[in-house]
């Protein structure tokens, strides 16, 4: 799969992903939040089809679509061909210095890079949850980050570390 | 005239500002038009009611200094690298857009440093607004915008050298050490994009979140006022403050968070623009801005067609990008600021008519372009 990324000024980028079918899938995603998507046939000047998404919405249906709420194939190490993205899913366990702690109180954006763009709890599922939310024994963390930030993440807040 | 009474005059003043600006962007929003244009003829509506005042020219010149920072910070010269072959579409405009009226506008009429300021005014295509109406038109996804988006590219590192060498000819006379000390402030702001990114972070690490905002804004107004001292444009500063974050890593975040005030910036921008438009001109101003207005369509549309084949765009993108370079905008108002002084009154006219009309001619042509293109 290719994506070509274009920074649109002052617009924001444009992704174009040339899909297994042929067809091309472009996604815009505004400095807003707004996110519009078109799908064009092979040879297409004209979309056959467009979608447009608000900033929350879009990001349910990236959970969805990352398997957040249904897993049927395994997902970890997912790599992304985007930048060398990581997706990666972590449970939460009593041997690891995140639980009890708010992602603000971690920090762990800020020491490690990884941002957490989701997590499981149960059957609820929170997205982009906010630097307040404290993390609990057996939540499923969704973390994105590059292997050397994930690397990081593993070092600062892997088994036995303190914070 | 008491302080109070100063003060309450600037803020009524900025008041009308805003209601008219958002009454002009509502107006156009609603006709799916961008509501750049509507802060613009806002602008010119309100010239029976208001002048220029202190805190207007500010607010529009803060708009200029984050336009021009915005574009330094999504300017990204590897880019340009990874892409070889579109130098020549770059060099293609801008030997159409800026060499041949330069050189027209020099053999016909004006001094060099007036020409030179005309051809600036004249070759930058609008990636403001032009983006912008192909979002309100639904086709930032169509296979010529990545054309256009490239031609702005080309456009903006062209600008930042343009307005290098304008800085020493805001004079009257070709001044060459200004033109060298625009350079140097280049090349030093080059060296330190590259090397200050891993500091700059480390900086918005150990900042708390909340001074993230003033401390960006700290940082582009003081590179802005710095380059101004040096005589130099603040615009100039305000793109090469934007080159220092194009790497880091809060740069996304950051670019979200500033936009607002960029709006507002740039709506104080558009709206000061038409305020300052003469409505009446003179037969001579009349006939240049008009010629110029046709010249200019002749050249971009020279360019795009240019484009379109060495692209090897398709034959429906190949034709709408005919009617999509046409606009101009921000970068033309900055060059006719800055010429100001050197431009005889009838050009000064003209030119700022040549913007005007292109704007409105150009979105016409663009809007249009699907049914021309299908017909």
């Amino acid at each position: 799969m290719k994506v070509r990324e274009t920074t649109l000024p002052g617009v924001g980028k444009k992704f174009a992903i040339t899909l297994q079918s042929g067809d091309e899938l472009v996604i815009v995603v505004h400095i807003t939040g707004e996110r519009e998507m078109f799908l064009f046939r092979p040879e297409a000047d004209e979309p056959c089809a467009e979608i447009f998404l608000t900033d929350a919405e879009a990001r349910e249906v990236a959970l969805i679509l990352g398997g957040a709420a249904y897993e049927p194939t395994p997902l970890h190490q997912a790599e992304l061909v985007l930048r060398g993205l990581v997706l990666d899913w972590l449970t939460v366990t009593p041997n690891l210095p995140l639980a009890s702690h708010s992602i603000a109180e971690l920090q762990i954006r800020k020491r490690t890079g990884v941002s957490v763009i989701a997590i499981r709890r149960g059957e609820r599922i929170i997205p982009n949850p906010d630097p307040t939310e404290r993390l609990e024994v057996g939540d499923l963390l969704l973390l994105v980050g590059t292997g050397e930030q994930m690397r990081r993440f593993q070092e600062t807040f892997g088994e036995g570390k303190g914070l | 005239m008491s302080g109070h009474a100063a003060l309450e005059r600037e803020l009524t003043g900025v008041g009308l500002v805003f209601l008219s600006m958002t009454v002009g962007g509502l107006v156009f929003s609603g006709l799916r038009l961008p509501p750049l244009l509507g802060y613009l003829a806002a602008g010119l509506a309100s010239q029976w009611l208001l002048r220029p005042f202190p805190s207007l020219l500010l607010l529009s010149t803060i708009g200029v200094i984050l336009v021009f920072f915005f574009l330094g910070m999504e300017f990204e010269w590897q880019r340009l690298l990874t892409a070889p072959y579109r130098l020549l579409s770059i060099a293609l405009n801008f030997a159409l857009n800026f060499c041949l009226p330069f050189g027209i506008l020099w053999l016909a009429c004006l001094p060099a440093p007036a020409a030179f300021f005309a051809a600036m005014a004249f070759y930058p295509t609008s990636s403001v607004i032009t983006l912008s109406a192909l979002y309100k038109a639904r086709r930032l996804a169509n296979p010529e915008t990545e054309a256009i988006v490239w031609v702005s590219v080309g456009e903006d590192v062209t600008v930042m050298f343009l307005l290098a060498i304008a800085s020493g000819l805001t004079r009257g006379e070709a001044n060459w050490g200004n033109v060298l000390t625009a350079f140097a402030f280049i090349a030093v702001m080059a060296v330190a994009s590259l090397t200050l990114t891993r500091p700059l972070e480390r900086l918005f690490e150990r900042v708390p979140k909340e001074l993230d905002n003033l401390v960006v804004f700290t940082l582009i107004l003081i590179i802005s006022a710095f380059a101004f001292s040096l005589h130099l444009s603040e615009a100039l500063g305000a793109f090469l403050a934007g080159q220092l974050l194009t790497r880091v890593r809060e740069r996304e975040e950051l670019e979200a968070r500033l936009h607002l005030l960029r709006e507002i910036g740039i709506a104080a921008f558009f709206f000061t623009f038409g305020l300052q438009i003469p409505l009446r001109l003179s037969a001579e101003g009349m006939l240049w801005g008009l010629m110029l207005l046709l010249l200019g369509i002749a050249t971009k549309l020279l360019t795009a067609w240019g484009i379109g084949i060495w692209e090897t765009l398709r034959p429906r993108p190949k034709r709408r990008l005919l009617f999509c370079l046409w606009v101009r905008g921000e970068f033309s108002i900055v060059a006719l600021s800055l010429g100001k002084p050197l431009l005889p009154p009838p050009w000064r006219e003209a030119l700022q008519w040549f913007v005007l009309s292109s704007i409105l001619v150009g979105l016409v042509a663009l809007f249009l372009a699907d049914r021309f293109v299908r017909r």
